[in-house]
């Protein structure tokens, strides 16, 4: 599967007016792919996330197309793209966001849980929370973690499903060294098997695993 | 876990986090349901404990002779068989023939009845001493009891004289008690119908039979409609000015209730809606996070729609067993009977607190939809 951004970009209008149109993210071509691993380095506020979401079809870009293979991401109506994006489509996302009421394992079942349910779920999930030494926090409600936990719920909840394109932005915000491996080497290993994906970051340890490095400064994305 | 089983926790688990919120919901769809249950119940009774109460100022009926003949008791009774027996509460026989008071040298109206009946259909008909109970007793109205002088217990002597015959029927009778009524029968002398065929000498002639019977507006017409079509000779008619003015005061009561029914279930609306906006803003990042993770609108709308719906099924349960509660009361102080619970009300009052319920979602949840998981999953 490939991800392909044809000249997108994003622009908020200043109070003033027109003339003081402000690009979030200028015009731009990337490509993302099965089996590769691209990490986009940049600061704060410099349109990385942005992108992200524009690519995860979660954020309409102003001008430009995302494909993936074929397919128009918005071209798509709401329900068509809320089942794909659910299906092919892996999303850490930035804050510690977690269904309340729902227990650490129910999350990380969730996505897959929205459009089908079998006992396979179940596995999956069990095998991520236990990789990521959580297997004893199943049962907990996320308002019980600590950030740490929230972030690594969140990383086995997008891999769980094992989607073929994974957006994580800043997945090792919050994490120590040693989780932060744990979760590069998960992030790596699904690349190895066939999923393309994308991870925002600004800490330079991430470029180790990187099969493609970009960078991104006020909007502008370089290869 | 199943899809289904995961949305109903979804939906439990929601509500209870947010229980004093939810409470506030719940108990404003429970008073609405309430007020709903319980108005409806006396709406629906209303008419009954009316009628009940209107029968205490007299006939609603009369049945009279359509031409020039006499009724016969016998006829009288044959049109009453269409009238349900529980809906007769009364029905009273009066026999009108001009009397001579032989020691006053005057004329009088005389009215031949049935006192156990004219209890009934004039409960309101005050008399001083007693009620006759044999066929030499009479009661004379308070107007002609003070013309001609006569007190309780006097005896008086009344005689008639027949068309055909030289000679006066003459009966001694007395008086056991004076009737006040405020109307026209003040000026009658009453006595039994035997008395009054022995007197005039003809038995089983009637001029008109007053009932009172238990119905709407509506009904009697049809009964009085029914009586006339079976028997030409008869002609069966509504007292207006009761029919009248209990068809105003119960049209004015119904349209009472359903005013207050609708600002209290509108006030409910606001209440559950304010509430729900409430838990919409408070669950934004959560909206957001399910959206990014593939939830659509729809599912979103079904979500709330669940949880409004929920509460409004709770609520219109609760409610219907308090509306019931708060209708006795009301019947009880007020008409001083109780009332007999109508099971159609549950699954009405349910179904209305849940449409209610699911009315007062419908901004929420457009906020819910608009919620954008970019904005939101940035922290914004």
């Amino acid at each position: 599967m490939i991800l392909r951004a044809e000249k997108i970009a994003k622009w908020y209008y200043r109070k003033s007016g027109e003339s003081n149109r402000f690009f979030a993210v200028s015009e731009t071509d990337v490509q993302l792919e099965s089996g590769s691993l691209t990490v986009l380095m940049g600061r704060s506020g410099s349109g990385k996330t942005t992108f992200l979401h524009m690519l995860g079809g979660l954020l309409i870009p102003d001008a430009g197309k995302v494909w993936v293979d074929d397919k128009d991401l918005y071209a798509m109506n709401d329900a068509e793209l809320s089942r794909y994006r659910n299906r092919h489509i892996g999303i850490v996302s930035q804050g510690h966001t977690a269904v309340q009421s729902l227990s650490v394992l129910e999350n990380v079942m969730l996505p897959q849980m929205m459009y089908a349910d079998t006992d396979r779920i179940n596995e999956s999930a069990d095998e991520w929370l236990a990789r990521f030494g959580m297997e004893h926090l199943q049962e907990a409600f996320p308002s019980e973690l600590s950030g740490g936990e929230l972030r690594r719920m969140s990383i086995a909840r997008a891999l769980a499903g094992k989607p073929e394109i994974l957006l994580a932005d800043e997945p090792t915000g919050d994490l120590d060294d040693e989780n932060t491996k744990l979760v590069m080497n998960a992030l790596r290993e699904a690349a190895d098997e066939g999923t393309a994906v994308l991870v925002v970051t600004h800490e330079s340890d991430a470029l180790d695993y990187a099969d493609q490095r970009w960078q991104m400064n006020a909007g502008v994305l370089t290869k | 876990m199943s899809r289904r089983k995961m949305f109903l926790k979804m939906v439990t688990a929601s509500l209870l986090r947010r229980r004093s919120r939810m409470l506030i919901a719940l108990l404003s769809i429970a008073i609405g349901a309430t007020i709903l249950s319980g108005l409806v119940t006396i709406y629906y009774d209303v008419p009954r404990q009316m009628g009940a109460q209107f029968r205490g100022y007299g006939a609603n009926m009369i049945l009279v002779p359509s031409g020039e003949e006499k009724m016969t008791v016998e006829k009288a009774q044959e049109c009453l068989t269409v009238i349900p027996k529980d809906q007769l509460l009364g029905a009273t026989p009066y026999r009108y023939v001009n009397v001579e008071m032989t020691s006053r040298q005057r004329t009088f109206v005389a009215a031949a009845t049935d006192f156990e009946q004219v209890q009934s259909t004039s409960p309101y008909f005050a008399v001083e001493g007693r009620w006759p109970e044999g066929d030499r007793e009479v009661l004379v109205g308070k107007e002609t009891a003070e013309t001609i002088g006569v007190k309780l217990n006097n005896v008086i002597e009344l005689s008639y004289k027949p068309e055909d015959t030289y000679v006066k029927n003459t009966l001694n009778m007395t008086v056991v008690g004076i009737l006040e009524t405020g109307g026209d029968e003040e000026a009658y002398i009453f006595t039994t119908l035997k008395a009054m065929d022995a007197l005039t000498g003809v038995s089983g002639q009637l001029d008109v039979m007053e009932m009172s019977v238990s119905a709407a507006s509506e009904e009697l017409e049809n009964y009085a409609a029914e009586i006339s079509e079976n028997n030409s000779d008869m002609s069966a008619r509504l007292v207006k000015r009761v029919t009248k003015s209990e068809t105003t005061v119960l049209a004015k009561l119904q349209s009472l209730v359903f005013l207050v029914t609708a600002v209290v279930l509108l006030l409910t609306m606001i209440c559950v809606s304010t509430t729900m906006m409430a838990v919409v803003s408070e669950r934004r990042k959560e909206i957001g996070l399910r959206k990014a993770l593939g939830a659509s609108d729809q599912s979103i709308r079904a979500e709330f729609l669940g949880e409004g719906m929920f509460l409004g099924l709770l609520g219109g349960i609760l409610g219907t067993a308090l509306g019931f509660a708060f209708a006795q009361v009301v019947s009880v102080n007020v008409f001083g009977s109780s009332i007999t619970f109508q099971p159609l009300l549950l699954p009405i009052t349910v179904i209305v607190s849940m449409g209610i319920a699911a009315l007062s979602c419908l901004l929420p949840i457009r906020r819910a939809v608009e919620i954008d998981p970019a904005l939101v999953l940035k922290g914004e």
